[in-house]
């Protein structure tokens, strides 16, 4: 078997990070993931950085080349009716279909659940979009930023007295990636082995909340809202990111959990304050605060981020170094596992990406082939799965269709 | 939950505790699969909180701990509906042996307790592909199940740190020592272990072949901070952290508005947004200022444009600037408390929060299914399990055990619905 997800075709017409990190996850599994784009341009991430040495081109972008791997990449102007008949064609083909265009554009090109579902009555449609396909913010533009706003814990995160803080990066919209391929797959269940097909509406802004807000709860439980505390939140004590001599460690532990601190004790050398009466109850440790925060930043500042750790790991508490990107990259369990895997791409080069986030022992997490090149795969899927012409292909092309 | 739901007839053991384990599983339930979340009432779910807390805990509905706070700490609440419990202590043999007779009878089992810790109980994947040979296993860790920090306890908070969230995510202007703690790395390990069992389901189902999954939280988060990753092996670049900016969007933060600690988010990714969020304002004199007139001026005088920016929008309401904003075509989004986020109206028109009816507590709407599918749409059905809730059901009925031998098993406290005394959690 070619992967753990062997039988399964996949129409992707995402653009973007949410959409394309959600097939990226079926594809490296094994799926066979088409990708469409539109001829010219192609996926707006292509002109994203980063670009090795900067220069920006539309086959070295790192954000493009990291959420692509493994798929087969066609090009496809779904809005000419020549496009849109190819599209039905590929519909037909497919058990699924995933897209993240704005609400209300797939119907406006005759290309909605109504119509494709008529092609194929088991087919799944998976739609990702910033705020669902309903509700009053459906017209509404989102964002990175705009989605954690709205969907995440943004506002409890950060300083008191500075402005809400956001999670890293895309995580937000990476997560609704991930959490739409949970979604495509339970879908993909019910078509497969019960013959229903169905229209799955995953909004990214939904996504976030669902599974990382827990504390939104939080208000419903008190009364009370939630707000920023900085690293040392009353209750959660000895956690969050601390600074040891040669950098910074993150620690989650101690709080109310009474089995953690006579680990923290060990760790930091004092194995007796568990018993001591200053140091043994959750109220002792408030009313001596000062003092206990006094023995743990010292014995930090006396150690390397490397012996922290190693003392931690001791002492079977949860603490790790606050590693940078240069740092995963070196990391010796990093490293022992295997988890960063070399591709060649034939524009950008050989890289090390990102790899598995979960390994399969039946089937491999596979490298097969790096992100597709602007239309690479127009050949192979027009001519081999439709059985197109080569002339019909050129007629296509010359009217940019393809 | 209908039989048409799409894991309908899947059967789940989770061992699990924290968030990674019981949200990996509560995905499934709710997507129809029968998840039975094993714990002991010598050993609980660690979200379950202590067996005596002291009143005025935020982590109880009123701060009140009630009779039997196990079963509504705000911890374990949140992650477990729609879940059976069992209890049942598998330090014993006779208890491993039951459990045993449990997976004999299941397609997956699920834990994401310390590498280690599941092979000392007899549960590990030798020991249960013995007893059934095409079982799913999922063991979920920190750092995974073998490498030179595999044995190594880890929390979300730790995890974080050592997948690198915590080093991009902070203030730009301040040490990473001064940003909140976050769960983030929990959340994404959970969704990921889900994904990697509906896989290994598909799998078996196509190739009766059952299998074991090591998923590492730290390797499932990686790949979500690719970007900067491949910033670093593409051009040996060590991005910092960005606070709420943006490598190519500008303006790109979070404004302060009109009344106590309100905010707003606005992003602005073309020229033609900007041009749309010049309009909106009314067009004032400064957004003509040259230094503006593309994203490169504009991230270059971030700092001149977020003042001017802020006057703007200390002027309004939260939500009247994303109004205002959205009504132009900007993308912008007032930053939700925890209140707001309940009564916002786009989370109400599509029913996000669910009503939750629960025996012993008042009543307390859950963030629902984070999809929404147009057939089988599933729901929040079962209130998290109070401690033992369904220990005659699943062993009884399920298990098929006799009422003498179930008797036994309670006089024995192999299971029970309340904590032993001197529990610590």
């Amino acid at each position: 078997m070619n992967g753990s997800l062997p039988n399964l075709r996949i129409l992707d017409l995402t653009q973007g990070i949410a959409g394309p990190f959600c097939t990226k996850l079926l594809a490296d599994y094994g799926a066979e993931v088409i990708k469409v784009e539109p001829p010219g341009q192609g996926d707006p991430s292509r002109r994203a950085g980063p670009f090795p040495g900067g220069a920006p081109h539309l086959e070295r972008s790192g954000l493009f080349l990291h959420l692509n791997t493994n798929k087969l990449g066609i090009t496809l102007d779904p809005a000419t009716s020549a496009g849109a008949a190819l599209c039905r064609e590929l519909v037909h083909r497919a058990d699924m279909v995933v897209e993240s265009f704005h609400p209300g554009t797939l119907e406006a090109l005759g290309l909605g659940y109504a119509a494709l579902r008529q092609l194929q009555p088991a087919l799944v449609l998976l739609s990702i979009t910033d705020f669902g396909q309903t509700g009053p913010y459906r017209d509404y533009k989102g964002s990175e930023l705009v989605l954690q706003a709205l969907g995440g814990p943004m506002y409890s995160r950060g300083l008191p007295d500075r402005e809400p803080l956001k999670y890293a990066d895309n995580v937000g919209q990476m997560l609704a990636g991930l959490t739409a391929a949970v979604a495509a797959l339970g879908a993909i269940f019910l078509a497969r082995y019960g013959g229903i097909g169905q229209w799955v509406d995953v909004s990214i802004a939904e996504a976030i909340l669902g599974s990382v807000e827990r504390g939104a709860t939080g208000y419903q439980y008190t009364g009370e809202i939630a707000r920023r505390l900085g690293n040392q939140a009353a209750g959660t004590y000895l956690m969050g990111a601390y600074q040891c001599k040669d950098g910074y460690i993150g620690v989650q532990g101690g709080g109310r959990g009474e089995s953690w601190w006579p680990r923290v004790y060990a760790m930091i050398g004092m194995p007796e304050l568990a018993a001591d009466p200053r140091f043994s109850t959750p109220e002792a440790r408030e009313a001596n605060r000062g003092e206990l925060d006094a023995l743990w930043y010292s014995w930090l500042l006396d150690h390397t981020r490397e012996e922290v750790f190693a003392a931690g790991r001791a002492a079977r508490y949860p603490l790790a170094p606050v590693n940078t990107p240069a740092d995963l990259v070196s990391d010796a369990h990093n490293q022992a596992r295997g988890f960063f895997v070399e591709m060649d791409h034939p524009e950008a080069g050989r890289l090390l990406y990102p790899g598995a986030p979960f390994r399969l022992s039946a089937v491999p997490w596979l490298a097969r082939r790096p992100a597709p090149l602007l239309g690479q795969h127009n050949e192979e899927v027009y001519g081999g799965l439709l059985g197109l012409t080569r002339e019909k292909l050129a007629a296509l092309r010359q009217a940019e269709v393809v | 939950m209908s039989g048409s739901a799409p894991l309908a007839g899947i059967r789940v053991l989770e061992l699990g505790e924290g968030w990674v384990g019981p949200w990996a599983l509560t995905l499934l339930s709710d997507l129809g699969a029968e998840v039975i979340k094993v714990e002991a009432i010598q050993h609980m779910d660690m979200t379950r909180g202590p067996v005596a807390p002291p009143p005025g805990l935020p982590t109880y509905p009123g701060k009140e701990p009630g009779p039997r706070p196990w079963d509504s700490n705000l911890s374990f609440y949140v992650a477990n509906r729609n879940k059976l419990s069992l209890t049942l202590d598998l330090a014993r043999p006779r208890g491993r042996e039951l459990f045993y007779g449990l997976v004999r009878i299941s397609d997956v089992f699920a834990t994401n307790l310390v590498t280690g810790v599941p092979q000392k109980l007899g549960v590990d994947y030798e020991s249960l592909r013995a007893v059934r040979p095409d079982i799913i296993v999922l063991a979920a860790s920190g750092f995974g199940a073998r490498g030179p920090y595999a044995t190594h306890v880890a929390m979300g908070g730790s995890m974080d740190a050592a997948a690198g969230h915590t080093w991009l995510r902070s203030y730009a202007d301040l040490t990473p020592d001064t940003v909140s703690a976050s769960t983030h790395l929990d959340t994404v390990a959970s969704v990921s272990g889900a994904l990697a069992l509906l896989m290994a389901l598909y799998y078996r189902n196509e190739t009766g072949q059952g299998q074991f999954i090591d998923l590492s939280g730290c390797e499932a988060f990686m790949p979500h901070i690719g970007e900067a990753i491949m910033d670093y092996t593409m051009n040996g670049i060590v991005r910092g952290p960005s606070g709420n900016r943006h490598p190519t969007q500008a303006p790109c933060g979070v404004y302060p508005c009109h009344g106590e600690d309100r905010w707003v988010a606005i992003s602005i990714s073309s020229d033609t947004e900007w041009e749309r969020f010049c309009k909106a304002l009314g067009d004032p004199a400064w957004c003509r200022d040259e230094r503006f007139a593309d994203v490169v001026g504009r991230r270059r005088h971030q700092d001149e444009l977020d003042r001017l920016i802020a006057g703007w929008t200390r002027q309004h309401d939260h939500y009247e600037v994303m109004r205002i904003l959205q009504g132009h075509g900007v993308p912008a989004a007032a930053v939700l408390d925890n209140r707001e986020v309940y009564e916002d109206p786009h989370f109400v028109s599509r029913g996000f929060f669910q009503p939750v009816v629960h025996p012993d507590l008042p009543p307390i709407p859950l963030p629902g299914v984070v999809w929404k599918m147009s057939e089988t749409p599933g729901g929040i059905h079962r209130y998290p399990p109070r401690l033992g809730e369904h220990n005659a059901l699943v062993l009884k009925e399920i298990l098929g055990l006799t009422a003498a031998a179930y008797r036994e098993l309670e006089a024995e406290q192999y299971i029970g619905d309340t904590p032993l005394p001197g529990l610590v959690v």
